[in-house]
Order: C-alpha cells, then sequence, then structure tokens
C-alpha cells in the first residue's frame, strides 16, 4: 500500500460522509402539494408545557402511532408528518360534523395504525399487508373492534397477556388521533385531553397558550380558523396566503419562540442522529474490511470519518439543548444519545492514542447501538424533550450529578466493548497478539480510571443533590444503589488488579461483567417498580435487559475459557507465546 | 509501584493457577510480587495487621458489598425502603430470601409468577462489611504507609472513603427526621416522626396552652396501667395492636390485629398501631371512659381512606373528647411528636404547574420563623426571620435543615422535612477529596504514560 492510498482513501471517505450530510441539511422536504404545508410546521404551539412547532407535534404522534415520521398513502406514495396532522386538524368541529357528515374525515382514512401482531389481525378481521400500517377508518368498519377492546379494559392489568397488551396499545393509539382530530393531546396521566395551545395569550408575559375555541386572543384564533378553513378546502393561495399572513404576526408577537420553533423544523428535518446512526454502521463495516485488506488506508478513513460523526453528533447535542434550555441528560432518550456521544468521543481519543484500530470500531459500534436504541425510546416516548418534574427542575444538578453519572456510565461501557474485543479477538481469532495485548490492556485500564472517577463523583453528587433538596444524602433507593454497584464493581476491577488477581484477560472478562452492572443500574433498577427515580415498568426494556445479560453472559463463558481454546494461544499449545508472525497488527503503538 | 504482600512467592514459582497461565507481561502498572516474608524477624502484630490489610480481602469485601446492594435492592420490591435499610445496611447480618431472586427471574426472564421457594440464608450487612472495609483499609496504610508523591492522590482517595463511611454511620446512628405540616397562615411548633407513635392525653381547658401527657408506643405496647401525677386518672392499656384494619360491624367501630408489616412506607403498607384504653379514677377501680384509639383516626391519609370506604361514618365518628373534673382532655394515638423551641408560621404556600398540563413545575412555602425564649418565666416569641423554602433549596436554621417535602391535600398547605445529621457535611468533604484523589492519582499515570510514549 502506498502513501497515496494512505491519503486518499481516508479522504474520499471524509467527502463522501460530509456530501451526504450537506445534501440531508439543504435538501428541500419532499412536496405532496401547492399548500405551503412545511410553512404551517414551522408555527409554534404549546403542547405538554413546551412551547414547539407543529412539525414537532406531527411527528411525534405519528411516530408514536405508526413507528415512522412519514405515512404511505394508498399508492405508496410518501407524505410529511404535518400533512397528516393537518388534516386532523380539519377533521373535528367546526370544519367537520359528526352528526350530520356521511363520509369518514380525510385524516381518518390515512394508513397510520400500525398493528403488526398476526394475532391480533386475526382478530380484527384484518388482512396483513405491506408495512402493517391500517387506517382508523378501516378500523371503525370492524364492529368487534369495541368489543374487543371492552373486554380487555375489563381485565386486571396484571392478567393481560400479550394480545391484550397489543390491543391496549392500539387503542392508546385510537385515542391519540381522536384527541388530535379535536386539537386536543392526550396527557401523560389517564386524564382527559387538553387542548392543543394553538394560540398564543394576547398579553406576552403569559405563557399560557390556549385552544383555538378558548375564546382567548379571538383575532389570532379566527386568522388561525380561517387558514384551516382555506386548507380543508384545498385552496392553495388562499391557505398559503393567510399563512404568511399569520406567521408575520406570530413572528411579531412572539419572537423568540417562533425563531426557535424554525429552528426545531430544520432539526427535525435533518435528523441528525438518523444520519449519524447510519454513518455508525459504515464505520463499522469499514473496520470489517480494514481487518482483512488495506488494513491502514481503511483505518484511518474509519478514525476520521467518525470524527465527522462525532461533531454532528456534538451539533445535535448542543442544538436539543438549545432547543430545551436543559443540560443535555433529561430523560432516558437524552441519555442515551448523550452516552452515544460521549463513548465515541472517548474511543477516538484512545483510537488517537494507541491507534489500535480496535477503539474505533468499539467506539462506532456503541455509537449506532446507542442511537438505535434511543431511536426505538423515542417510539415509545413521543416527544423527547417533555417537561421536568419539579424536583428535576435545576439545570446546575442536571449538568453535574446527571452529566456526571451518565460519563460514567459510558466509560465503563467503553471499558466493557474493549473487553470484549479481546475475549472476541483471543477466542475466535488468531490475531491476538502481545502487541494487542498490550495495547488493548493499557486502554482499557485507562478508561477503567476514568469510569471509576465519574461514577463516583457522579454518584456522590446525587447523593449531595439529595441532601440539598430533601435532607438524605443517601437513600438506598434502587437507582442509588444501581449507581454505587458500578462505582464498587469499577474499584473491585483496579483493586483485583494491583492484588495481582487478574491480568489483561481477567480484566477483560471483568469488564464485561461491567456492561452487566451498567445496564441493570441503567434501565434494570427501573422495572423495581420502586424508588424516587422509577420511570415505570416496561415489558420490552426488561426482556431486552434480559437478553443483554444473557449475551453478555455468554461471552464471559467464552473469555473464561482454558488459553488452549483460544484460537490465538491454541497454535503455540497454550504457551503464554501467542502465535507468530500475525497478519494483523496495531497500525503502530 | 510496589503494592502490598500478596502472594506467597511470585507467579514463576508458585502452583499454575488461572491467573499464572495467563499471558505474562511487562505492564508499566504491574503488581509487583513481594518478597516472600521473612518468617521470623516480623512483629506478630504487624504479620496479623498484614493479613488483615491484604488486598485480597479488600476484593473480597468489595464483591460480598456489590452482593449486598443488589439483594438490598431487590428486597424493596416488597417492603418499605426504611426497613430495607434497617435490615440490610444499618445493621450486622440479614437473613436474605431466596425468594428475592426468583422475583428477579420472574421481572426479567419470565420465570412463571406462581413460583415461590422458601428459606433465606445469612449475609454480613452494611455495619459489618463497612467496619472490615474500614479496618482492611486502615490496617494497609498502617502496614504499607509511605508518604510520597507518588502515593498522594491513593491516601487522599481512601481519607475521603474513610470520611464517608464515618459519615454515614453518624448518620445512621445520630441523624432524626420528621414532618412538619402547616397549613396556610397557621403555625406549627413540632414535628411528626413517620416512624414512631404514641398515646397523647391533653389537657385542653386552656385554649392558648395546652398540657400533654404522652405514652410512648415502647411503653404502650407492653399494656398494663400508666400513672402520671398531671393526670387526675389512670391509664390503663386494655389491648395493643401494632398493626390493625378497623371493622364496623354492626355500626359500632372495632379493632382486629394483624402481622406487623415488614414495610414502613407507604405503598407496602403502613402499620396501624391502635389501643383499647380505659381512663380509671386513680387509686380506684371507678372507670371514668374507655376508647379505641388508632392512627387509622389521625393519621391524614389513613384517615380519608377509612372515610372513602364508609368504615368512618357520621354515626360512629371516634370519641376523643372527655370532661373530668371541670376540665377538658383530648386523648388520641398519633405519630410522635418533637416540640421545638420555634414556630413556624406558613404566610404563602405556591403549587405551580406547567402551563397546560398536570406536571409540577415547582412548590414553595413562604414562611416566618419565630424562636422563643423564655423571659422572666413568661414564654416570648421573637421574630426571627422571613424566607422562602423551595424545592432544592432548603433552610438551614439552628443546625437543622427545613425542605420542602410536600403538600397537603387541596394545597391547604405545606409539609416540610425536617432533618438534624451531624453528619451532613461530610460527604461534600469526602466527595471532594476523593475526585481530587483520583484525579491527581490518574492523572499521574496517564501523564506518565504519555511522556513514556513521547519518549519512545
Amino acid at each position: 500500500m502506498n502513501d497515496r492510498t494512505n491519503i486518499v482513501v481516508p479522504l474520499v471517505a471524509v467527502g463522501i460522509a460530509v456530501l451526504s450530510l450537506l445534501m440531508l441539511c439543504f435538501a428541500p422536504p419532499a412536496k405532496t402539494t401547492d399548500l405551503h404545508l412545511e410553512q404551517f410546521g414551522t408555527l409554534p404551539c404549546q403542547a405538554n408545557g413546551r412551547v414547539k412547532p407543529l412539525d414537532t407535534v406531527a411527528r411525534t404522534y405519528l411516530m408514536v402511532v405508526s413507528g415512522r415520521q412519514a405515512w404511505a398513502d394508498e399508492d405508496g406514495k410518501e407524505h410529511p408528518a404535518i400533512e397528516w396532522l393537518a388534516d386532523l386538524f380539519v377533521s373535528g368541529p367546526p370544519f367537520y360534523d359528526r352528526k350530520t357528515a356521511t363520509e369518514m374525515p380525510l385524516a381518518y382514512k390515512h394508513r397510520v395504525l400500525r398493528i403488526e401482531s398476526e394475532q391480533l389481525l386475526n382478530m380484527l378481521e384484518l388482512k396483513p399487508r405491506q408495512g402493517f400500517r391500517y387506517s382508523l377508518a378501516e378500523l371503525n368498519q370492524k364492529p368487534n373492534f369495541e368489543e374487543l377492546v371492552e373486554k380487555t379494559r375489563k381485565k386486571k392489568v396484571s392478567d393481560y397477556d400479550d394480545v391484550d397488551h397489543q390491543l391496549k396499545t392500539l387503542y392508546d393509539h385510537v385515542m391519540i388521533i381522536e384527541a388530535l382530530s379535536l386539537r386536543k393531546v392526550p396527557s401523560r396521566d389517564e386524564d382527559e385531553p387538553r387542548d392543543l395551545g394553538l394560540i398564543p395569550p394576547a398579553d406576552p408575559n403569559d405563557d399560557s397558550w390556549v385552544g383555538l375555541r378558548s375564546g382567548q386572543n379571538q383575532e389570532k384564533a379566527v386568522q388561525f380558523g380561517l387558514m384551516l378553513f382555506h386548507y380543508k378546502h384545498g385552496d392553495a393561495d388562499k391557505f398559503n396566503s393567510s399563512l404568511e399572513d399569520y406567521k408575520r404576526d406570530i413572528d411579531q408577537a412572539r419572537p423568540a419562540e417562533a425563531s426557535k420553533a424554525r429552528f426545531e423544523t430544520f432539526f427535525n428535518n435533518f435528523a441528525p442522529l438518523d444520519w449519524c446512526m447510519y454513518a455508525y454502521l459504515f464505520v463499522i463495516v469499514a473496520c470489517c474490511i480494514s481487518w482483512m485488506t488495506w488494513t491502514k488506508p481503511l483505518n484511518a478513513a474509519a478514525f476520521w470519518v467518525s470524527v465527522v460523526i462525532v461533531c454532528v453528533h456534538t451539533f445535535a447535542l448542543i442544538a436539543r439543548m438549545y432547543i430545551q434550555g436543559r443540560p443535555p441528560v433529561t430523560n432516558l432518550y437524552s441519555s442515551a444519545i448523550f452516552i452515544g456521544w460521549g463513548c465515541v468521543g472517548l474511543c477516538l481519543f484512545m483510537e488517537y492514542l494507541f491507534k489500535n484500530g480496535i477503539c474505533n470500531v468499539a467506539g462506532a459500534a456503541l455509537g449506532a447501538a446507542t442511537l438505535f436504541l434511543a431511536h426505538y425510546m423515542a417510539v415509545e416516548q413521543g416527544d423527547t424533550m417533555e417537561m421536568l418534574q419539579a424536583v428535576l427542575d435545576t439545570n446546575f444538578w442536571l449538568a453535574t450529578h446527571v452529566v456526571c453519572v451518565t460519563l460514567g456510565y459510558t466509560a465503563t461501557f467503553v471499558a466493557g466493548a474493549l473487553g470484549i474485543a479481546y475475549i472476541v479477538m483471543g477466542v475466535a481469532t488468531p490475531f491476538l497478539t502481545r502487541d494487542w495485548i498490550k495495547s488493548l490492556g493499557q486502554a482499557t485500564y485507562g478508561v477503567l480510571c476514568f469510569a471509576t472517577l465519574l461514577s463516583f463523583t457522579g454518584t456522590v453528587l446525587g447523593g449531595i443533590w439529595a441532601d440539598q433538596s430533601w435532607g438524605r444524602f443517601w437513600g438506598w433507593d434502587p437507582k442509588e444503589n444501581g449507581a454505587v454497584l458500578i462505582v464498587i464493581w469499577n474499584a473491585l476491577i483496579l483493586h483485583a488488579r494491583w492484588a495481582g488477581l487478574v491480568k489483561e484477560r481477567g480484566i477483560a472478562v471483568m469488564t464485561v461483567f461491567g456492561n452487566i452492572v451498567v445496564a441493570w443500574s441503567y434501565f434494570g433498577t427501573n422495572q423495581l417498580g420502586v424508588g424516587l427515580h422509577a420511570y415505570g415498568f416496561n415489558k420490552h426494556l426488561a426482556t431486552g435487559c434480559a437478553i443483554f445479560w444473557v449475551t453478555q453472559l455468554a461471552l464471559i463463558a467464552a473469555g473464561s475459557l482454558p488459553l488452549k481454546h483460544w484460537r490465538s494461544f491454541s497454535a503455540a499449545k497454550y504457551a503464554p507465546q501467542p502465535v507468530k508472525k500475525p497478519t494483523m497488527k496495531p497500525v503502530s503503538v | 509501584m510496589k503494592r502490598g504482600a500478596i502472594k506467597k512467592g511470585g507467579p514463576k514459582g508458585g502452583a499454575p493457577t488461572a491467573v499464572t497461565a495467563d499471558v505474562q507481561l511487562p505492564v508499566m502498572e504491574a503488581p509487583v510480587e513481594a518478597a516472600p516474608r521473612a518468617r521470623s524477624k516480623v512483629h506478630p502484630v504487624k504479620r496479623a495487621l498484614s493479613a488483615v490489610a491484604s488486598l485480597r480481602l479488600t476484593v473480597v469485601l468489595m464483591a460480598l458489598s456489590l452482593f449486598l446492594v443488589f439483594a438490598g435492592t431487590l428486597a424493596q420490591i416488597d417492603a418499605g425502603i426504611w426497613s430495607v435499610v434497617g435490615q440490610y445496611f444499618r445493621s450486622w447480618y440479614v437473613w436474605v430470601p431466596v425468594q428475592l431472586f426468583v422475583k428477579f427471574g420472574q421481572i426479567f426472564f419470565n420465570l412463571p409468577n406462581g413460583w415461590s421457594i422458601p428459606g433465606s440464608f445469612p449475609f454480613p450487612a452494611g455495619y459489618t462489611l463497612g467496619f472490615a472495609l474500614l479496618i482492611n483499609l486502615l490496617s494497609a496504610h498502617a502496614v504499607r504507609f509511605k508518604l510520597s508523591w507518588k502515593r498522594a492522590g491513593v491516601i487522599t482517595i481512601h481519607a475521603g472513603l474513610v470520611l464517608m463511611l464515618v459519615g454515614e454511620f453518624i448518620t445512621g446512628q445520630f441523624a432524626v427526621e420528621g414532618n412538619m405540616s402547616i397549613e396556610t397562615q397557621l403555625s406549627s411548633n413540632y414535628l411528626e416522626s413517620k416512624q414512631k407513635v404514641e398515646i397523647a392525653v391533653v389537657n385542653t381547658t386552656d385554649p392558648l396552652e395546652n398540657f400533654e401527657v404522652v405514652i410512648p408506643a415502647s411503653i404502650a405496647r407492653k399494656g398494663g396501667v400508666i400513672s402520671h401525677p398531671d393526670l387526675p386518672f389512670d391509664v390503663v392499656i386494655d389491648r395493643y395492636f401494632a398493626n390493625c384494619r378497623l371493622g364496623n360491624e354492626g355500626g359500632k367501630l372495632e379493632a382486629f390485629e394483624e402481622p406487623v408489616n415488614s414495610g414502613a412506607n407507604a405503598s407496602a403498607g403502613e402499620d396501624m398501631p391502635t389501643a383499647y384504653i380505659t381512663l380509671r379514677k386513680k387509686g380506684g377501680n371507678e372507670t371514668v371512659k374507655q376508647f379505641l384509639v388508632s392512627l387509622w383516626f389521625t393519621d391524614w391519609t389513613a384517615r380519608r381512606l377509612a372515610d372513602a370506604k364508609g368504615i368512618i361514618n357520621s354515626q360512629n365518628k371516634p370519641d376523643h373528647k372527655l370532661t373530668y373534673e371541670g376540665q377538658t382532655y383530648d386523648v388520641s394515638l398519633r405519630w410522635q411528636r418533637m416540640y421545638k423551641p420555634y414556630t413556624i408560621t406558613l404566610e404563602e404556600f405556591k403549587h405551580e404547574f406547567y402551563p397546560g398540563t398536570d406536571t409540577p413545575r415547582n412548590y414553595s412555602s413562604k414562611i416566618h420563623v419565630d424562636r422563643h425564649v423564655d423571659t422572666d418565666g413568661k414564654n416570648q416569641e421573637v421574630a426571627e426571620r422571613d424566607t422562602t423554602i423551595v424545592m432544592n433549596s432548603p433552610m438551614r436554621y439552628r443546625g437543622e435543615t427545613f425542605y420542602q417535602s410536600g403538600w397537603l391535600p387541596g394545597d391547604r398547605g405545606t409539609v416540610l422535612q425536617v432533618v438534624r445529621n451531624p453528619g451532613w457535611l461530610m460527604p461534600y468533604f469526602s466527595c471532594a477529596l476523593v475526585t481530587l484523589g483520583m484525579i491527581v492519582h490518574f492523572g499521574t499515570y496517564l501523564i506518565n504514560y504519555l511522556s513514556r510514549r513521547a519518549a519512545a
């Protein structure tokens, strides 16, 4: 491999990454009508306490009911979420009178309800179709839907079987559509849906936005209503011009909120985290290929593309902080993207230090995994920038305790990933040479130290926060216990190393157990349904945890195999000498 | 870097353990095995000390702590947090039920819900492990103490940890917690413990000043006759139930004994102490009046529950008043009160929500504090301070800390949590010390590594 390839390959890779980014960033949103719906989407409104663009409302609820942020009509043509929301807005009074109307409103015919369970489809007498999305109209035509829901509602939640859960979820989704058609939003607790705050109050200091028909700020409400009226009749010119007028007025009345809403719409369209998720996957592929051929240029390409991705990831975090006005971690979703960011950042730093190619792939794998997890959580959660409970409403502690603890999780995960790399390389490949052992061992040790520092400081800062807010430094709450388990485990590994009880391999195996401990602290403790930090039980998360633990235990078992079964050592008859003349080397140590 | 006497003989000479079979490498911070002990010259105390100071013991103790914390977390599925803290962390040993791990399997691994495995096993609890770690740590420093820049970080970290263990012990032993509930525009001068109860006989004749005689649960539980010079009658505890359920068969309120809950928090079911008492003329057998007293009547949440279920209704409202020899008395069983030398008046309570939601945004209590001063035998109140207590921003006053903890139903007033904890500052120092120590220790390692790399 000559020097030119070593430069050209990374350059080309980075170029492709940046180009795809620019295309995503500046591509106009898909146009399906002459109506300026993309402009309509930037209008600010208030839902669940936060001022956000209508676009976010449309996307989050569509995500919840459909699992996607766009929907396809009967011909398979893609439409943006905002079109669905706008159609829903004109599906309730005064635009649509349910008593006199002979036909279902248009929005009810959109195929957005996701029903993937074959059993449920059978029960509802629906035919499985490509994409598994069904319309409310289809569902309402089935006379037994209400009946089935009624039957499930009579049961106790603890007696629910799988179909009951699915039916309950489907019913919740139907209720979301019904609520939105009345321009209301479902509230988190079981209460009645509340008015979507479409109209800002006339007093600029009042921050309680009101519904379209609340009677307050009539002037704006009439303007908005007229806009929807034109929309209902498909009158593009009139709709567009009334939208322009309304937008101008809102810009004047609420300049800060309007510009933030515009930025958030741009952020939604750009969807940088989705791009990052796929880009990380490409890095993984590049790394895998680098183990077979083109080692040096592909490794460099992976590194520099990762740097580009991390920049985008950072931008996404900062953008979310700006939109929310909060430190980066406020809920499970944001913790996942923050942990991903920290993992990649830390791995890139390690890669820069050790240049072994392993840190690269570990970082990209962790980045892709956490973003995938976050994506999944967004489907469950809806708006990922929800308002915080009173006790959490403190930027100082969110910025210190929460960030520190999450970085502690991050570093522990990175150590675990390096441990996995060690085990997989040693057991399944002949590549684990002395150089590799040394390089991986040092990297793991460094990350472990970092993990211990952050998890300890973060945990104690949490205690101090607790002392500040309810006078108890330490309450032995499940989440606190989870955090302290991470600290103890990391400290235990370090002490076992200093005691000479374990060396590189032992540490690698122990760091994989660290993954189990972090998963327990991160998700597991929430499933117990007790304590101050409990976010509620989630069957999928519990199962996900269990599966993750089993995989980690399998890796631990593999790592504990006698060395004669390790491919890297078997050739040398389990002498402590690894195979000679390895085909793969760390790029430079 | 030298660390501790750990192994007899180095790995090269010793039996091939799993460790020694591992790949041997000249890692920079690899533990250097200590030379075999010089058997004769070492003082036996020092030899014992080095056994206690062993790093292996540290690892074992940490592993035990790990298990204890895990079990103590699982135990909270069923039991209240306070009983778990008492059993697992602030005690010397604990019996861990095997069923906990079955529960774990049921939540995560879909084990059938009906499964149940009886039995439990003993395990060292928080105090044992905490003290063992403390002794292990202190003797390690005693044996291997060496003041050098290289070890400055480690010493700082461990000093911080010692401070933390000691602080937690002090908290466990000496911290006192109570609640102060005040309705808006009213005052209070006492805290309520939410863990202990008492039977109180209050002379309410003077509307301005009441005199109380209280019988703590620890005495009432034993039953018998209780006599007090301030009372013109004796109190006979006929029956005392540490926990009970109320019934109203035939319209009459009755208490039925129930087994004691292991938990002490609301969700796990609170114990509801109840007693049948008779007031008897002093020195005679003449009954003045009989009472049924219960926490069911005095605890706000419990009372509301009993009212809502119709167990207590307008016909059978529990009687708690007595007029005897021209004096009026009030008899009740209530949360233990701690009277304070100050009075707090709630001027305003605010409970804000995010617009258009039920999500609370903030609670705050605007209060006024008056100190009680004894001048010439007269109790007087002196205005001390006006302040607002907000979530995350408590008031510290006379060694006690007042936190915004909750609110009375219907936002009628505030509930403050009041804590006196002589060890409250220790975690702050400890956190600072340990963090600093780790930065120094790991930072030194990193810098050494980087400079070595640059040199190579």
